[in-house]
């Protein structure tokens, strides 16, 4: 082939890749953060889809490292996700981008409305935003969820969740 | 306790309390500012410590940006465009992250570079363009970042160190405050340790010393028990002891039962009187101490007051009464009495077996009560021995008291009779003369004894009355009889008592002349009683004498029934003595008796005196009066009692030949 048409052909799958990349995020069936057995070998992927059928909650929280004094926060009940995940356990490890880990026990999550938030003040969240799945818990209804404990768990760019 | 005593007792227990409360309070206070301040300093080194790993994760995130954006101009397949992505985006966040007031705070406090995270915020988008220019295998398109690390790369490196040192820092001050923290901790684990250790010592001495309180208060009050329980003055137990004992053991029915026993000291007053109230008292403890050294284990002895005492004997009848019998002996030999003063127990014993009752309570009375009835039948029966109760006790006891009250209004009316009973002369036949003896038997009674009437006359003072009744009566019956030409004469009862009184001759006398008695028709028996002592002799002398005077005849009475004062008899001069039947029943028929009964009258008879034989009623012992040569015999063998009518009768009819009644012709 002419080398002219090869350049241009780089060029079309360039740019349509980083309009790909670009454009089309959030697309529906894209996985947000994925669900992991204890064993690492059974793995839920939750996307667009599985969120709209678990539905989500609001509420306002206090969340970690952030200008503001509080945030209206939306996102699927983290007990529903590893409900729909079939995975059984009593805690979960909640891993992030940046390579943070933190342990969250069942008590937090069952007892509680700790979400995976995907959107503050309206806004999805990206990773930019420390999204696309941020763990949150009701800590302007529940002042006891704003110790630093809590924030530890208040993981942000969630990868994954290993339910054990 | 003396009062000052008390006084400081009292106020060391008011202090005690709130002293404790002194000390306490501030050890308390202490300890809580202790773990306040341990409280505090947990939570903050953790606040700094997580920000400060989080600024120096951003240098780190940086550099991983830096080197994967170089290898990937490198050609190196191992990094997708993705991956820078990814790494772009974590960068992103924590430089969003750490541009936050929390952190700008932990920054400031670590002196450092503050305005690196705002500018690397804004100058974020130079950083997205920089990698989107990236090209696989193309060093050149590096360029922009490359001049990008140029400008921060340093700066971050720089904060990085600090936030290590001062994240060093604050973990050596924590692990101080940890270890000043455990001293802390320590301390109050010594204060609580001591407060505890106090508080308890404190509870115990409380616990103590209430315990030793409560230890003296039972010993008082055993003590108080004790003494309400004893006779003060012979140490034995009280009335009340007494009665408690007893309802005790009614109510716990020990198989051979029990006997309660009264005791009375006869002749007490009389010891108090000569002897003083000292030797009373002596003479009380002494017979408390009798009491105590025959008691044995279960037994009560008790003094009820005055000079009556009680005991409580479980046993058969038989124990109690062989147990007391002793004691009455015991009785007489009392150290701190004198000769001539002589004291005696009545003793008056019931046992359980003969009272059953519904109730104890009742049970416990009655046998008070008929003890109390058989010491009475003690008393009266003689004194200075023992009765046991019998179911006719009572009626006896109804009776005496029934006979006790009608009798004194009874002598005082003249109610009173006489009977006549008549002593025969076996050597010439015939009456020899008439004994007066006293008859009353009242519709309610019946035939009251003679003997009791006497002693009820003599309780009452009415002796005196009784006899000169009863010499009226006689005075009586001696001028009807003369009239029928008899001229026995009559013999009247006297007792010691009368002759005590100073003019007792004078006024019989004076009665005799008042109906004009001849001499010899009216004469005299006494009676010899052991309580005729020495006190009155001389008055006792006086009036015998004038009896003897005016020529009144004088018998002694009942001779050999109880002993004899020879001394005194020797002083009366007598005409007759009569022999106490008791000489003449059972022994009677000893030849030695028959030779004392000889030997006697031949005494007599060298002084004049004839003997009369007492309680007459077989041949034999009419045979035995003979044989001893004794005159005279009066008995039911011969003649009962009998009342005016029946004597004129009898005098009249006369006797078998032997003993002829001789009619005097009238003088």
């Amino acid at each position: 082939m002419p080398s002219i048409s090869r350049r241009l052909y780089k060029a079309v799958f360039f740019c349509l890749f980083v309009l790909g990349v670009a454009g089309l995020r959030p697309a529906l069936a894209e996985t947000l953060f994925v669900v992991l057995s204890a064993d690492g070998q059974k793995q839920f992927a939750v996307t667009e889809e599985v969120i709209d059928k678990v539905g989500t909650t609001s509420f306002k929280s206090v969340l970690p490292s952030t200008d503001e004094p509080f945030y209206v926060v939306r996102g699927p009940l983290l007990r529903d996700i590893v409900a729909a995940s079939g995975f059984k356990g009593s805690s979960v490890t909640v891993q992030a981008f940046d390579g943070y880990e933190m342990d969250i026990p069942g008590d937090d999550y069952m007892k509680n409305d700790v979400i995976l938030a995907i959107e503050t003040n309206g806004k999805r969240l990206t990773r930019r935003d420390r999204g696309p799945a941020w763990i949150a818990y009701p800590s302007v209804e529940f002042p006891e969820f704003q110790g630093d404990g809590y924030a530890a768990r208040s993981v942000w760019q969630v990868k994954d969740i290993i339910v054990k | 306790m003396t009062l000052s005593r008390w006084f400081r007792a009292t106020s060391w227990q008011r202090l005690r309390l709130p002293l404790l409360f002194t000390l306490t309070l501030p050890v308390l206070a202490l300890m809580e500012l202790n773990i306040d301040r341990l409280a505090r300093g947990v939570d903050q080194p953790l606040y700094y410590s997580a920000r400060l790993d989080e600024v120096s994760k951003m240098d780190l995130e940086a550099t991983q940006l830096f080197d994967a954006a170089s290898r990937f101009v490198a050609g190196d397949a191992g990094v997708s465009r993705e991956d820078l992505t990814m790494l772009l985006d974590i960068f992103w966040g924590r430089v969003d992250a750490t541009k936050t007031p929390s952190y700008m705070t932990v920054l400031g406090a670590a002196n450092v570079d503050l305005n690196l995270p705002l500018e690397l915020f804004q100058a974020l988008p130079r950083f997205e363009a920089a990698v989107n220019a990236l090209v696989l295998g193309q060093p050149a398109s590096l360029a922009a970042l490359m001049a990008l690390k140029d400008l921060y790369g340093p700066r971050l490196h720089r904060i990085n160190e600090v936030a290590w040192m001062t994240r060093r820092k604050v973990v050596a001050e924590f692990t101080q405050r940890n270890l000043a923290n455990v001293a802390v901790l320590r301390n109050i684990q010594i204060g609580f340790a001591a407060l505890s250790l106090f508080i308890l010592l404190y509870v115990m001495f409380e616990l103590l010393s209430a315990r030793r309180a409560n230890r003296s208060l039972n010993t008082m009050i055993a003590e108080k028990q004790v003494l309400l329980r004893t006779d003060l003055l012979t140490g034995i137990a009280n009335r009340s002891a007494f009665e408690a004992d007893l309802l005790e053991l009614c109510n716990a029915a020990p198989e051979q039962g029990f006997t309660v026993v009264y005791l009375d000291l006869d002749g007490f007053k009389t010891v108090n009187d000569t002897l003083g109230h000292a030797a009373g008292d002596a003479l009380l403890r002494y017979i408390a101490e009798v009491l105590r050294a025959a008691a044995r284990e279960g037994d009560a002895v008790s003094r009820l007051g005055g000079d009556e005492f009680a005991a409580l004997l479980p046993g058969p009848i038989e124990r109690a009464t062989d147990l007391m019998a002793k004691v009455l002996e015991q009785i007489g030999f009392a150290p701190m009495l004198e000769p001539g003063v002589i004291v005696s127990g009545s003793i008056g014993l019931c046992h359980s077996s003969q009272c059953i009752e519904q109730s104890k309570p009742q049970q416990s009375g009655r046998l008070m009560r008929n003890a109390d009835l058989a010491l009475y039948a003690a008393k009266h029966g003689g004194r200075n021995r023992l009765v046991v109760f019998s179911p006719d006790l009572k009626e006896r006891h109804d009776r005496q008291t029934r006979t006790e009250t009608l009798l004194p209004p009874a002598i005082r009316a003249g109610a009173l009779e006489a009977a006549f009973q008549p002593i025969i002369d076996l050597k010439a036949g015939g009456v020899a003369y008439l004994e007066a003896l006293v008859r009353w038997s009242p519709p309610e009674l019946g035939p009251v004894p003679a003997d009791q009437i006497v002693a009820i006359a003599e309780r009452a003072g009415l002796v005196s009355d009784l006899t000169f009744a009863m010499l009226e009566q006689a005075m009586r019956l001696s001028k009807r009889i003369e009239a029928e030409g008899y001229a026995t004469p009559i013999a009247v009862n006297l007792t010691p008592s009368m002759l005590i009184q100073p003019d007792f001759a004078g006024d019989v006398i004076a009665a005799l002349n008042r109906e004009a008695m001849k001499p010899g028709t009216i004469c005299f028996e006494l009676v010899e009683y052991a309580d005729l002592d020495d006190r009155g002799s001389d008055t006792v002398s006086a009036n015998l004498e004038a009896l003897r005077q005016a020529g009144i005849p004088l018998a002694i009475d009942d001779f050999g029934k109880a002993y004899s004062n020879v001394h005194r008899l020797m002083q009366i001069e007598f005409h007759l003595l009569k022999l106490d039947k008791i000489l003449l029943t059972g022994i009677g028929e000893s030849q030695r008796a028959a030779r004392i009964l000889h030997g006697l009258n031949r005494l007599m008879e060298a002084i004049g005196v004839e003997m009369v034989g007492e309680g007459i009623e077989t041949q034999a012992q009419v045979d035995l009066l003979r044989n001893a040569g004794i005159r005279y015999a009066q008995g039911y063998f011969y003649a009962r009692p009998m009342f005016p009518d029946a004597i004129c009768a009898f005098l009249k009819a006369g006797l078998p030949a032997e003993t002829a009644c001789v009619p005097h012709a009238g003088s």
